[in-house]
């Protein structure tokens, strides 16, 4: 399978994921997983930044169409599709150089890849719970949800990553 | 004007980037609780459709001509079994509505609850009954106990969704069924899927732990003394001029199977009225 189809089979399995299972969790209150945002920081390295928020705004419009959200999830998605390319450019300084390619622990290693998913994650949840709530009365329940939820999404980006998108470094 | 040109070319990506983020912060501030719940209603619907359609490719590859036979042959099985099902559930919807039910004030109907969320801001009920069912926007949903569990938003022709209890957006009076008349606002505090909180209530009013929450009767919504929930702590503001109780839920909103559905018998003349009056007023 060549990239392209990897990357479309990708972004089809975060949304089903999104809309058939997590939206439909009844574990805890705390708990909304917003896992589509894997297919954004899963995107290559090299990616221009123009078409990293093109996709940013592609898989945002879905998610809200999908969930009737109306505009929250674009709203979250966008920022973190904007940041990424800084935010690798900064651990890239404090880490060394990388290669191009898809971003996975093998390529980048553990402290580079968990650094970068997480950090995008938190700041993807944050955005979205904190305009969910629209309330700073119920800070600390907001940043429960937050982290609950970006801890699922942080596994769940891990294992696409892993199903997916193969760790090589040559291989994609 | 060449550099400008060149200036703008360099942080194009950022300006997009603020546009798209003003659109979407736009459409979000414009969202309404009504166009949620219907687009709800419609993904739902979807949903169960694919799924219904990756089952019977799934079936329809796997099986060969022996197990296409068999197939048919359960599936004629099942539809007989499903003929008894609905006949059952029929008869225990049906089964809630009392004769003194039929001939009170109220106009009751009974549905079965297909889809419940509970990790949102807003929660909605998707209930398998809509217009044709004799279910109206604006009815009250009730457990089958009689619990106050959440309202109708948005009725489509065979299945509607109604806000749950447990919504940012729900709002509706409670009182303390043996603490005086004193009146206070009920609403969910986003923190447990069990408990809501009972605000602006009177420093007259006189609750005690386990004393039971009901309707105050003065909703658009519901009737009086539904029961909402049972005390489980109460305080004085700061300025020591209200109480705010912690309730506990009577109703257990991931466990309702069937829900009862109530609203007053004449409440369309009354919005006529309403209607009316604001008319008159413009």
């Amino acid at each position: 399978m060549d990239r392209n189809s990897r990357y479309i089979l990708l972004w089809l399995a975060c949304m089903a994921a999104q809309i058939f299972f997590f939206d439909h969790l009844l574990l805890s209150v705390w708990l909304n997983p917003l896992v589509y945002v894997a297919f954004i920081l899963l995107l290559p390295l090299e990616t221009p930044p123009v078409a990293v928020l093109g996709y940013g705004l592609l898989t945002g419009l879905a998610a809200d169409l999908l969930t009737g959200a109306g505009g929250l999830n674009t709203l979250a998605t966008l920022p973190a599709a904007y940041l990424r390319r800084p935010l690798i450019e900064w651990l890239d300084g404090r880490e060394g150089q990388h290669d191009n390619g898809v971003p996975s622990r093998y390529r980048l290693g553990n402290v580079f890849y968990f650094s970068y998913i997480a950090t995008l994650v938190v700041l993807h949840h944050t955005i979205f719970f904190a305009f969910e709530a629209l309330s700073w009365v119920q800070l600390p329940y907001t940043l429960l949800r937050i982290v609950a939820s970006a801890v699922v999404t942080i596994a769940f980006t891990t294992a696409v990553n892993r199903i997916i998108l193969p760790e090589t470094p040559h291989s994609l | 004007m060449h550099k400008l040109f060149e200036f703008i070319r360099s942080i194009y990506v950022l300006l997009l980037f603020l546009l798209l983020e003003a659109v979407a912060l736009y459409s979000y501030s414009r969202s309404t609780v009504y166009a949620e719940a219907r687009l709800l209603t419609r993904i739902t619907r979807a949903t169960g459709a694919v799924q219904g359609l990756y089952t019977r490719w799934g079936h329809y590859w796997a099986l060969g001509e022996e197990n296409r036979r068999l197939t048919q042959r359960l599936i004629e099985l099942e539809q007989e079994l499903e003929h008894y099902r609905s006949a059952d559930e029929q008869a225990r919807l049906a089964a809630y509505l009392t004769d003194s039910l039929k001939q009170g004030e109220y106009v009751y109907a009974t549905a079965r609850v297909t889809s419940t969320r509970i990790n949102s801001g807003n929660n909605y009920l998707i209930l398998k009954g809509g217009s044709e069912q004799g279910i109206q926007k604006g009815m009250a949903v009730l457990s089958p106990s009689g619990a106050m569990a959440g309202y109708v938003v948005y009725v489509e022709r065979n299945h509607a969704a109604a806000l749950s209890v447990i919504s940012r957006d729900f709002r509706t009076g409670g009182r303390l069924l043996n603490g005086g008349e004193h009146v206070g606002s009920i609403g969910w505090t986003g923190v447990n899927r069990d408990h809501v909180s009972l605000t602006d209530l009177s420093k007259y009013a006189t609750p005690v732990l386990g004393d039971t929450i009901v309707s105050t009767g003065h909703s658009d919504y519901f009737p009086e003394n539904i029961p909402i929930g049972t005390v489980e702590g109460f305080e004085l503001n700061a300025t020591q001029t209200q109480y705010s109780v912690d309730v506990r839920l009577a109703v257990d909103i991931t466990g309702l199977r069937d829900v009862l559905l109530v609203r007053k018998r004449d409440r369309t003349e009354i919005e006529t009225l309403e209607e009316r009056i604001k008319r008159r007023h413009q």
